[in-house]
C-alpha cells in the first residue's frame, strides 16, 4: 500500500518542490538550506524518501514532479493515516508523555477529574 | 596477578555498594511515601533519588560521626553480627578461635600497597576477597564476564537506540532556538547534551505546542536530561540490581511530576486546567500514538493529571521539613563513620582472653623476640605498661584511633603511620621504646621512640625487624637493627639505614625469622608447605660480598 501521508516537515519540503519544479538538485539543496536550514545530505535523504512514495523523481540531476499537490492531498484524504513509530524512545530521554496510549474510558475518567477541579 | 587483584577489588567494591544501595533504596522509598503524605512537592522526591545515585557514583565514602555505615561498608548491626566471620585477627574484641580458622585465605595473598586504601576498607575487601577466593578462578572469571557483558549490553542498547532515533530526526525543521519540529515522532522529548535540543512532533499546534515546549524547556532548565542520563549510566553499571532499576523508574516519574510543578509555577495556577487538558489530549488522541512499545511510563498520565489538578503551592513549613529531612538523610545514608569505640570494660575483658593471633609471617617475629628475651608486653595492653627502665606506656583507643602515651606525653598512632590498626608489641631496647604496629597480615610498622630526646626517631615498615642481642656492647645500639620486607620474593635483608646486607634469592619461600647475635645473623626460611630451614651468615661478610663481590 502506498503511503499518502506527509508530516509537517515533509510537507514544507514538498511545497518547495511543488512550487519550483522542475529544478536541479543543486538549486533544491540551496533552497532547502535557506528555507529549512537543512544540510545537503538531509535534502537528498528526504527527496529520496518522497521519490520512493511516487511524489517526485530525480532524473539525472533534475527534480520533476510525478504527483501534483492537489492530486496528492486528494488521495491522502482517502487513505487511512497510521503513523507508527518504529523503535522505542530510550528510557533516559525526558519525553513529554507516557508511551502508552490511554483508552477511551480512561480519557473520560481523567476529563472528569480535570473538570471537577474547583 | 595485579590485574586480578584490581578486578577483585572492583567486583567487591560493586558488591559492597550494592548492599548499601539496597538499604538506601528502602529508606528512600519510605521517605518518599512520607513526602507524598505530607504533600511535599515532588521536587524534593527527585533529590531523594539523587542520594541513591550519588552513592552509586562515589567510589569512596566520606566520614562523619552520624553515618549509618561503618567505614568499610556495612551498617552497624550487620558488622556486629558478621564480625565472627571476618578474616582478620586484628580487629579488637575478636575471639581467637574464630579468627584462626579464617587466616589461611588472605594472609598469603600479596596485598596492594597499604598507603593507597583506607585500612578498614582493606579489611572488608580482604574479607570479601576471601569469600570470592573460595570460588574457583574460572567461576570468578565467568561472573566478571557476565557482569561486563551486561554493562556493555545496556550501554550499547542506549547508544544504538539514540543513533536510530537520531536518524529519524533528520527530517526536521528548526522552530526557534533549540526547538525542532519533527515528523513522525510520538511525543516531544529532549535529546543531546551539548547542547540539549527539544524535538516536538510536527503535528502539534496552538496551545498544545506552547505547553509542550514550555514543559521541555523546564526540563532543560532543571537539567533533568543530565540527571536522567547519569542515572541511566549508573543503572548500566548496576544492571544486576533490581532496586537500582526501581529507583530509575521511580525517579523518572518523580522528575516528570516535578517538572509539571515547575511549569505550573511559571504558568500560574489558573492555567492548570488547560495544561492538564493538553497532557490528556496528547496521551489519548489517536493522532500521535500508535505501535509504540510499552515502557516504564505506564499509567503516568493519570498520575500526572491528578497531580496537576491537586497541586498547591507548598507551605513554607513543609518545605523546611523536606529540606531538613533531605539533608539529614543524605548525611546519614552517604557517610561512613569510624568503628565504634568499644566500651572500655568489655573490651578489656575480651582482650585479656585474646592472645595475638598473628599471621604466619609476623609470628616468626614474635619468636625471635621471645628468644631475645627483651622486655615485651605480649597482650593488648589493657593496663598501663611499666617498662623495667621505669617508663610508662599507656595505650588507649582502637583501630585507627590508637593513642600512645609515653610518660604522660600523648601521641596519635595515625600521625606516626596511618596504616596501623592495632598495636602488637611494646618493647624496650637500649634507650628506645619500640612499638610494633600491625599494618597488614604481612607487614608491621616499627616506631622507635627515644626516651632521651623524647622524640620518635626512626620508623621502619617491614615484616620482620630485630637487632643485636648484645646491643650493650655497641656504641649506638640502633645501628644493629636489621629487617626484611614483607613478602619480598627475593628475600632481601636490610640494615638499620635501609642498605641491603643480603639477598637470599628465595623462590616459593619467605623469611620467617631473623636473629642477630653480634655479627652472626640467622634467618629462618619457610616454604608455603610450612617446612622451615635456617640460613646463617656473617654481617661483615655479607657486606663485603655485596660491595666488593
Amino acid at each position: 500500500m502506498e503511503d499518502y501521508s506527509l508530516g509537517l516537515v515533509e510537507g514544507r519540503f514538498a511545497d518547495i518542490v511543488w512550487q519550483n519544479a522542475p529544478l536541479t538538485t543543486a538549486e533544491l539543496t540551496k533552497l532547502c538550506e535557506k528555507e529549512l536550514g537543512w544540510k545537503r545530505t538531509t535534502t537528498y535523504t528526504v527527496l529520496k524518501k518522497l521519490s520512493d512514495r511516487g511524489l517526485f523523481e530525480n532524473r539525472g540531476g533534475t527534480v520533476i514532479v510525478r504527483m501534483g499537490k492537489e492530486d496528492f492531498y486528494a488521495r491522502q484524504s482517502e487513505a487511512y493515516v497510521d503513523r507508527s513509530f518504529q523503535g522505542s524512545l530510550p528510557g533516559f530521554l525526558t519525553a513529554f508523555t507516557s508511551r502508552r496510549k490511554l483508552s477511551g474510558e480512561e480519557v473520560e475518567k481523567l476529563k472528569k477529574i480535570i473538570e471537577e477541579q474547583e | 596477578m595485579m590485574w586480578w587483584v584490581m578486578l577483585e577489588s572492583l567486583v567487591t567494591g560493586l558488591l559492597n555498594i550494592s548492599v548499601q544501595a539496597a538499604v538506601i533504596f528502602c529508606v528512600l522509598f519510605l521517605a518518599r511515601a512520607v513526602f507524598s503524605l505530607c504533600r511535599i512537592p515532588k521536587k524534593y522526591a527527585c533529590f531523594l533519588w539523587m542520594i541513591l545515585f550519588a552513592r552509586l557514583l562515589m567510589p569512596m565514602q566520606p566520614e562523619s560521626p552520624v553515618g549509618l555505615w561503618i567505614k568499610g561498608g556495612m551498617p552497624q548491626s550487620f558488622v556486629e553480627n558478621s564480625r565472627a566471620g571476618r578474616g582478620n585477627a586484628f580487629v579488637p574484641g575478636e575471639l581467637k578461635g574464630v579468627t584462626d580458622g579464617n587466616m589461611s585465605g588472605g594472609s598469603r595473598t600479596p596485598q596492594l600497597g597499604t598507603s593507597d586504601i583506607g585500612i578498614l576498607e582493606r579489611l572488608w575487601k580482604t574479607e570479601a576477597a576471601n569469600g570470592a577466593g573460595e570460588l574457583p578462578g574460572a567461576a570468578r572469571r565467568i561472573l566478571f564476564l557476565v557482569w561486563g557483558t551486561g554493562c556493555l549490553g545496556f550501554l550499547l542498547y542506549g547508544g544504538v537506540s539514540c543513533l536510530l532515533l537520531k536518524k529519524k530526526l533528520l527530517c526536521s525543521i528548526r522552530r526557534e532556538d533549540n526547538c525542532y519540529l519533527v515528523d513522525g515522532i510520538p511525543t516531544a522529548f529532549v535529546m543531546g547534551v551539548f547542547p540539549p535540543r527539544i524535538y516536538v512532533p510536527s503535528e502539534l499546534e496552538g496551545e498544545d505546542l506552547d505547553y509542550v515546549i514550555l514543559h521541555e524547556r523546564t526540563h532543560i532548565k532543571r537539567m533533568d536530561y543530565l540527571v536522567k542520563t547519569a542515572a541511566y549510566l549508573m543503572t548500566c553499571i548496576y544492571w544486576f540490581h533490581p532496586f537500582v532499576w526501581a529507583a530509575l523508574v521511580l525517579m523518572s516519574k518523580d522528575i516528570e511530576l516535578s517538572c509539571d510543578e515547575a511549569v505550573l509555577g511559571r504558568l500560574g495556577e489558573c492555567s492548570r486546567r488547560e495544561y492538564a487538558n493538553t497532557l490528556l489530549r496528547l496521551s489519548g488522541g489517536k493522532r500521535y500514538f500508535a505501535g509504540v512499545p510499552l515502557a516504564f511510563g505506564e499509567g503516568d498520565t493519570e498520575n500526572r493529571i491528578r497531580h496537576i489538578v491537586r497541586y498547591r503551592k507548598p507551605v513554607a513549613a513543609a518545605v523546611a521539613i523536606a529540606v531538613i529531612l533531605l539533608s539529614g538523610l543524605a548525611v546519614v545514608l552517604l557517610t561512613g563513620r569510624p568503628e565504634k569505640q568499644p566500651d572500655a570494660l568489655n573490651t578489656n575483658a575480651v582482650r585479656s582472653e585474646t592472645s595475638i593471633a598473628q599471621p604466619s609471617v609476623t609470628q616468626g617475629n614474635d619468636k625471635s623476640i621471645g628468644e631475645n628475651s627483651f622486655n615485651s608486653v605480649n597482650s593488648r595492653f589493657p593496663e598501663p605498661v611499666e617498662l623495667p627502665s621505669g617508663h610508662t606506656v599507656t595505650v588507649t583507643g582502637d583501630v585507627y584511633h590508637i593513642m600512645i602515651s609515653i610518660d604522660g606525653e600523648e601521641y596519635r598512632m595515625a600521625d606516626l603511620c596511618d596504616s596501623v590498626n592495632a598495636l602488637m608489641e611494646i618493647r624496650e631496647f637500649a634507650e628506645y621504646i619500640v612499638v610494633d604496629g600491625h599494618v597488614s597480615p604481612n607487614a608491621s610498622y616499627y616506631g622507635f621512640y627515644s626516651t632521651e630526646s623524647k622524640h620518635w626517631v626512626r620508623a621502619y615498615t617491614g615484616a620482620l625487624l630485630t637487632w643485636d642481642e648484645n646491643w650493650h656492647t655497641r656504641e649506638d645500639p640502633i645501628e644493629s637493627v636489621i629487617y626484611a620486607e614483607p613478602f619480598d620474593d627475593q628475600g632481601v635483608i636490610y640494615d638499620w639505614e635501609g642498605n641491603r646486607i643480603a639477598v637470599l634469592g628465595l623462590e616459593e619461600e619467605y623469611i620467617y625469622g631473623l636473629k642477630r647475635v653480634g655479627d652472626d645473623i640467622t634467618v629462618t626460611i619457610v616454604d608455603y608447605a610450612g617446612k622451615s630451614r635456617e640460613l646463617q651468615f656473617d654481617f661483615k661478610d655479607s657486606l663485603r660480598t655485596l660491595y666488593h663481590g
